[in-house]
């Protein structure tokens, strides 16, 4: 199941919240949250739920082993077999498949490629129960002596499919107790309605849009339809593909921090409080600054868990610029099994080693304008190499931005396309920028002093939600459009 | 303390603090979960649930069967997610309310869908080889004597003309099924308040088509039966004004016809209608709200048959009348997600009732047998369904009887739904008109024409179905 579904907002949910907040006791709250969880993953992987609980059941025994053999080897052994699980699973079943493609092809071996299925969400799970046992081994949190507490942290269905990565260290105290008031649901509320309104007005519309100025991911990434994916994308004009790529660029951010923006309300209305995974990234100026506020869980986590480990910076400047390699490289692969997804990866990697290098004092003497368009530009070229698997496609779409495939620069139909949807551009573009969020600021700061923005902040809080809620019913009734972009987490 | 006195303070100058401000959180929440709550309530009341969209024409998502292989693959919950967004109460106006927000996201009264469909070059000419050699039927194709015998027998059985039931009145079973849609739609483009769809032309499909009719040919060869051909035109390549139509990637249809014609054998008579219905354009030829003709357009192209077989047409005036059935929104409005602009100005349905008498039968696909009227006055249908005012839909056979004293002859007519409208201008030329839908009917054209004493067949097959490989491997099964 996912957040942006009917079944979900008008049965699931309302369930949900009526059982828990029914529930008196901490410990019955906990088991309320346990099976809705177990209920979510179930209806998207009826199967692959054992493989969830499996790993929460490995890495909850490894944890307990390692604390109670504390400085002696047998937490060492534990540890490492916690990881060799970890990474052993998610290796088989999310690049199983890439690498035996990529064994076949360069040595003929295996012979037959298998067709793994990608568990959803294994990639946010695995992540978490990793970060649980190595801050075990590191002291920086006690092992949990409840596996339904391992099992509840990985799985709750606020995080367990499309983040953010929750850290155990983060929530284990929220987990044993919490409290919430109607001030903290109120917020929760809030935060939920308005990631809901960000994906399913915004997000699904800027993809049917790009879909339609470019290629659907089903038919882009269909190999029997490569010939003619290829003669489609050359023979686009400029402007259709800027436009496709602009809208691809917007839906990918409104999409990805929609979710954790439901992750962190619905939390916030229970009482649990999950860190921000996003914070206006396409507002920065360089690229380590829009690595800081993009999908922040995730480069903490290779942030603590690989690069620091590895000596970080402080082993010289030649350690460093592998060790930022490395860490590219994986944030790359963690994407998707796909080549494409590592050369993004290194992609970002080369513009922070010329950042450190000289780019970043540059920038600083300069105006601020330039580095905002320095980083939009890397950003959006990025999203090209990240939206078409194949190499080739994605060489076509570049060449043809620049009318290189002989293509003219519009046509009837992408202008038309561009003024039908104007309006929509500039709301979605201002969606992505504090803007609103400023403005509520301000509101609230004179509401303390004037009525008539007291009145107006009122009502507001208690009618937009709502009227978001319902707006986004709209967008989802008749089973339109309402894509999933993280099956390749 | 002070300041908080301060805080609220209206224009008199009097402390003024609203029970809003202090609960506003607790309204915001408690309302919220009377929303969910409502909502919670309503979608499960299953009978306001809808199991067909009118304006779709398409019966909904239904409640998935339960099956341990559907749930082991997730198939299981998804559908019921399907069902669940498919199906919720208040379906029609919802959606409604969704188009309408859909239509502030620009401005501009040209809509299109960017076609994902490359178009093959249409050739000046067809390929070397001559037509004659690929009329030669493959050896495995010849009918073989139980396709014979089976498409014999369906059909002597029908030659008797109903007698059971009155020929105005239709018959009472299975007749409240709207008709299916048949034809999915490429790209559409709207401007103002017309929608047209586009044209890339196919070369595979396209010599499909020639190849079979030339097959069908070959096969009569002989038994004086005159093949005619009509390929139909669509909208674009007739009414969108010449600047537009060059501005936008589809195909020249009356290029992609004429190849079509020049690989057909020279025995077989091709009514080229393009130029005619191009000098009409100004006229109400084609709707704008759905991709046929209407019913003058479907005479004017009639006019030019009779006139290509040498007889003479019936008079539009002295022999029809003309009826209005009201307003039509068609396959257009549905397939732009009910564009607005195409709401605010819907078609007519305009037919033309012969004043000569008929009887209609036809068959439906699981065999019932129903009489039906030629023309039939659809006012009451909903507003997507009204193109089935004409010859009873699409069904797979049909058969129309003028009971016009002294009319003689009968001719096959193999169609897709642009015939339909046609039907009832032809019927008054012959006695018996018998329609094939080769979508649904199964058999050998030749045979069916040797069975009726036919003495022509008639393709009429719009431009659009000439680019469909599928259609087109249909319609060669029964060229034959």
């Amino acid at each position: 199941m996912v957040f942006s579904n009917l079944l979900f907002i008008y049965i699931f949910l309302p369930l949900n919240l009526a059982c828990y907040f029914l529930a008196k006791d901490i410990k019955i709250k906990n088991a309320v949250l346990l099976i809705f969880s177990l209920i979510f993953y179930t209806w998207g992987e009826p199967v692959y739920v054992l493989l969830l609980i499996g790993m929460c059941l490995a890495d909850w025994f490894f944890a307990k082993q390692i604390e109670k053999h504390r400085g002696t080897g047998k937490a060492k052994a534990a540890m490492l077999a916690a990881a060799v699980v970890s990474i052993g699973l998610i290796g088989v079943f999310k690049y199983g498949t890439f690498v035996c493609a990529n064994l076949n092809s360069a040595f003929g071996f295996p012979e037959s490629i298998p067709n793994i299925a990608l568990p959803i969400g294994i990639s946010f799970y695995t992540f978490q129960l990793l970060s649980y046992v190595v801050d075990v081994y590191r002291g920086d949190v006690q092992a949990q002596d409840k596996f339904t507490r391992v099992l509840l942290y990985a799985s709750l269905f606020h995080q367990c499919i499309a983040g953010p990565i929750v850290r155990y260290k983060d929530v284990s105290e929220e987990i044993a107790c919490r409290s919430t008031d109607v001030v903290e649901t109120g917020k929760g509320i809030n935060r939920f309605t308005v990631g809901l309104a960000k994906k399913v007005l915004f997000a699904n519309v800027c993809g049917s849009l790009c879909d339609g100025l470019l290629l659907s991911d089903a038919t882009a990434n269909d190999a029997s339809l490569f010939a003619e994916n290829m003669e489609v994308l050359a023979s686009r004009p400029a402007l259709a593909l800027w436009l496709g790529m602009l809208f691809y660029m917007l839906q990918i951010y409104l999409d990805f921090s929609a979710y954790s923006d439901m992750a962190i309300g619905m939390g916030q209305m229970i009482g649990f409080h999950y860190k921000e995974n996003f914070d206006y990234p396409y507002m920065s100026k360089t690229v380590s600054e829009f690595w800081r506020r993009w999908h922040m869980s995730l480069g903490s986590f290779f942030r603590d868990y690989v690069y620091i480990p590895l000596g970080g910076n402080r082993k010289g400047k030649a350690r460093m610029f592998l060790n930022m390699f490395v860490v590219w490289a994986l944030t790359g692969l963690w994407h998707g099994a796909s080549w494409n997804f590592v050369l993004w990866g290194l992609y970002f990697f080369v513009f922070l080693v010329i950042e450190r290098l000289f780019l970043a004092k540059l920038l600083e003497k300069l105006p601020s304008v330039f580095s905002r368009i320095y980083l939009l530009m890397v950003v959006f070229f990025g999203w090209v190499i990240f939206k078409f698997q194949s190499l080739p496609m994605c060489f076509t779409v570049l060449k043809g931005m620049f009318g290189l495939n002989g293509n003219s620069f519009t046509n009837f139909e992408a202008t038309a396309m561009l003024q039908n949807n104007i309006f929509f551009l500039i709301v979605a573009v201002i969606a992505c920028t504090p803007l609103v969020r400023r403005m509520g600021e301000i509101l609230s700061k004179n509401a303390d002093n004037e009525i008539r923005f007291a009145n107006i902040q009122g009502v507001l809080q208690i009618i937009l939600p709502i009227i978001l809620l319902l707006v986004s019913t709209l967008g989802l009734v008749g089973d339109s459009y309402n894509p999933f972009l993280y099956f390749q987490f | 303390m002070r300041k908080d006195k301060m805080r609220y303070v209206n224009l008199v100058g009097q402390p003024e603090k609203r029970w809003y401000h202090t609960n506003k959180r607790k309204i915001e929440t408690a309302s919220f979960f009377v929303v969910l709550a409502i909502g919670f309530i309503v979608s499960l009341l299953i009978p306001l649930r809808p199991t067909f969209s009118e304006s779709e024409k398409r019966e909904l998502a239904k409640f998935p069967e339960f099956r341990v292989e559907a749930l082991l693959e997730g198939e299981y919950f998804a559908q019921i997610d399907t069902w669940f967004a498919d199906t919720f109460p208040f379906r029609e106006f919802l959606t409604n309310a969704n188009s309408k927000l859909t239509s502030w996201y620009g401005f501009g009264d040209r809509v299109s869908s960017l076609n994902s469909i490359v178009a093959d070059e249409i050739p000046d000419a067809p390929t070397t080889t001559e037509p004659e050699s690929t009329t030669m039927p493959p050896v495995t194709d010849e009918p073989s004597t139980q396709d014979a015998e089976e498409s014999t027998s369906e059909t002597t059985e029908i030659t008797d003309p109903p007698t059971s039931l009155s020929p105005t009145e239709p018959s009472t079973e299975g007749t409240t099924a709207p008709p299916k849609k048949t034809q999915s739609l490429g790209g559409i483009l709207v401007v103002g308040n017309k929608a047209y769809e586009y044209y890339n032309f196919s070369q595979t499909a396209a010599d499909l088509y020639a190849k079979s009719i030339n097959r069908v040919a070959k096969a009569l060869n002989g038994t004086g039966v005159q093949v005619y051909d009509m390929i139909v035109p669509t909208s674009i390549d007739v009414i969108l004004d010449e600047s537009t139509r060059k501005s936008v990637q589809s195909s020249d249809q009356q290029k992609a016809i004429n190849y079509m014609y020049a690989s057909m054998d020279s025995s077989i008579r091709k009514v080229d209608i393009l130029p005619v219905l191009r000098s009409h354009s100004d006229e109400y030829i084609y709707y704008r709200t759905d991709h046929h003709w209407t019913a003058l357009g479907a005479y004017y192209a009639y006019a030019e048959l009779m006139r290509a077989k040498g007889a003479e047409p019936l008079d539009l005036k002295a022999d029809f009348t003309e009826k209005s059935y009201g307003d039509f929104l068609g396959s257009f409005y549905t397939d732009t997600n009910k564009n607005k602009k195409l709401e605010k100005k819907p078609d007519e349905l305009i037919a033309y009732v012969p004043e000569f008498k008929t009887e209609m039968y036809y068959y439906e696909s699981d065999g019932d047998k129903i009489i039906w009227p030629l023309v039939y006055d659809v006012s009451s249908y909903p507003i997507g369904y009204k193109y089935s005012a004409f010859a009873g839909g699409d069904n797979k056979y049909t058969r129309v009887h003028n009971l016009t004293e002294g009319a003689k002859g009968s001719c096959i007519v193999v169609k897709e739904s642009f015939g339909n409208a046609m039907i009832p201008f032809i019927a008054g030329n012959y006695k018996y008109v018998y329609v094939i839908d080769y979508r649904y009917w199964e058999g050998s054209l030749s045979k069916l024409a040797e069975v009726k004493g036919a003495t022509d067949i008639i393709f009429i097959n719009n431009v659009s179905a000439t680019r469909n490989e599928i259609l087109m491997d249909t319609l060669n099964k029964i060229c034959k």
